[in-house]
């Protein structure tokens, strides 16, 4: 000890005895109290975390941890329209035509509306008949079709006055294979002879194919005219 | 000296640093267990919340892998007619108001006329069929040196302008490129819709909702999000009759979007902005920029 002493000068040799002294705890007891002190601080800051991090972690779970999840919630909603592959399943006979005709590009659900909204009125629970335009309105073969600028030159577009005014599109054309039956010329002279019904009334000497309606001669020369060179 | 008392001037201060050292050990003996406590339990939480999602059932496009694609649009102005079935078929597949000034495509009618003046209309979006008499610009007197129609959407920048000022990051860029909006965040404070240089989005009007059914928010296209990760075609194009509205996948050279931008000549919308939109143009004029 005195060598000690003398080699570190008795000073220090003095503080280092009294600091061992006082890391060693005085009795079993106090040494016991330290540990559980520290055990209950250790164990309080635990759960202080814990409920710290679960408060956390329910409030910003609500949100998302990544952007990610929110993208395959957008990718989860359920599409309306289909692809024309599905209404053949059903609809050949329109399919066949439609498929190798200059509409190919012009799909179904193009015309006649959504699949989904489709398929929703004809299940089984839907009122009958409700087919979802199953008759296209002529303002769709317009909506295409009418003369507009803007237009490409090339596309086929017709001026609304000039054909056939008052005639319904369907009347002469078939959407399906993009064809149409130009109305025949009146093949006799106007002159001197009574209203069109008096012989091409449905019961008449010469009665109009199915599909026409009685009416007045103005409405028979919106489509049937004289050739031009006729009259 | 006492061995007892204090042995120097600096003795309180060596007291006062041996406690506080041990001090700092416990704290940090305790720090460890709880913070490893906490992050076991918010783990345990977040992956209670994704079994719960994945209960959900999955769109089919559940291997749908964002980073492996990039989705682009090329608008051929050259044949675009106008008829507006694209803005409907929007309408009807993405729950769009039916407000015509509110859309998240829409289509435009560009008019040069004779005297350079450049005149830009949309009636009505231009869903129904462009009335011959109103599709004619105000100066229809003069005569038009040349006029097309402009299908417009979001442009997916990949430089977006909408999120950088979002005070929420609640819209966000996908790895596939698409510009969505978390409805969970979004605040409704309409910046985006404001700083979108390409006019692309708009707040859902009080009594109408997303697509999701929320209401207050903001909404914009997804490139139909639901449709492109199940190998579907945006409604817009799927619609088109003309095929102005080319999709695909930049990722895929023999995609037809990928052909188009090889085949024809495109340029992206105001490209001085930097934006660097994945909508590409043929036939635009400058008028826009």
């Amino acid at each position: 000890m005195s060598r000690l002493r003398d080699a570190l000068g008795g000073d220090r040799a003095a503080a280092l005895r009294s600091a061992a002294r006082r890391l060693r705890p005085a009795s079993r007891t106090g040494l016991v109290k330290r540990m559980a002190a520290a055990a209950a601080l250790v164990a309080g800051l635990a759960v202080a975390l814990l409920v710290l991090g679960a408060a956390f972690s329910a409030f910003y779970g609500e949100y998302g941890f990544h952007p990610e999840e929110n993208a395959r919630s957008w990718a989860a909603l359920t599409p309306s329209y289909a692809d024309s592959a599905l209404c053949q399943r059903c609809h050949q006979p329109e399919y066949a035509p439609w498929v190798a005709s200059r509409h190919r590009t012009v799909v179904c659900e193009s015309c006649h509306g959504p699949l989904a909204a489709h398929a929703a009125e004809t299940s089984p629970n839907a009122p009958a008949g409700s087919v979802v335009l199953a008759k296209v309105p002529d303002a769709i073969c317009v909506a295409c079709h009418g003369k507009a600028i803007g237009r490409p030159a090339a596309f086929p577009q017709v001026d609304l006055a000039q054909h056939y005014a008052g005639a319904s599109c369907l009347w002469c054309h078939n959407p399906h294979d993009a064809t149409a039956v130009r109305p025949p010329d009146i093949p006799h002279p106007l002159d001197r002879l009574p209203a069109c019904v008096t012989c091409h009334s449905p019961a008449g000497l010469k009665p109009v194919p199915a599909g026409h309606v009685e009416s007045s001669d103005g409405v028979c020369r919106t489509c049937h005219a004289r050739p031009a060179n006729g009259d | 000296m006492s061995e007892t008392g204090p042995t120097g001037a600096n003795e309180p201060r060596g007291t006062r640093a041996t406690l506080s050292r041990r001090r700092v050990l416990q704290l940090g003996l305790a720090a460890v267990p709880a913070v490893c406590g906490a992050g076991l339990l918010s783990g345990a939480l977040a992956t209670s919340h994704d079994v719960v999602r994945a209960a959900e059932p999955e769109p089919a496009g559940v291997a749908y892998d964002p980073s492996a694609h990039d989705w682009a649009f090329v608008m051929d102005t050259t044949t675009c007619i106008g008829c507006g079935r694209c803005v409907e078929a929007c309408k009807l597949e993405n729950h769009v108001p039916e407000d015509p000034k509110l859309n998240r495509t829409w289509v435009e009618l560009h008019v040069l006329a004779q005297d350079w003046t450049v005149s830009v209309s949309s009636p009505d979006g231009g869903r129904p069929s462009p009335p011959v008499e109103e599709t004619v610009p105000a100066a229809s007197a003069a005569p038009v040196r040349s006029a097309y129609f402009v299908p417009r959407t979001c442009m997916q920048c990949e430089n977006p302008p909408c999120t950088w000022v979002c005070p929420v990051s609640a819209t966000y860029r996908t790895e596939d490129g698409i510009i969505l909006v978390d409805e969970k965040r979004c605040i409704g404070c309409g910046y985006c819709v404001v700083a979108c240089p390409y006019g692309a989005r708009y707040m859902v009007p009080a009594g109408d909702t997303t697509p999701k059914g929320v209401a207050g928010i903001v909404d914009k296209c997804t490139f139909c999000y639901h449709r492109i990760t199940r190998g579907l075609l945006p409604a817009c194009a799927e619609v088109c009759p003309v095929n102005a509205r080319i999709f695909g996948d930049l990722n895929d050279a023999t995609s037809a979007v990928s052909v188009a931008i090889g085949e024809k000549r495109v340029r992206a919308m105001k490209p001085a902005l930097g934006t660097r939109p994945r909508v590409f143009y043929t036939g635009l004029e400058g008028e826009v920029d």
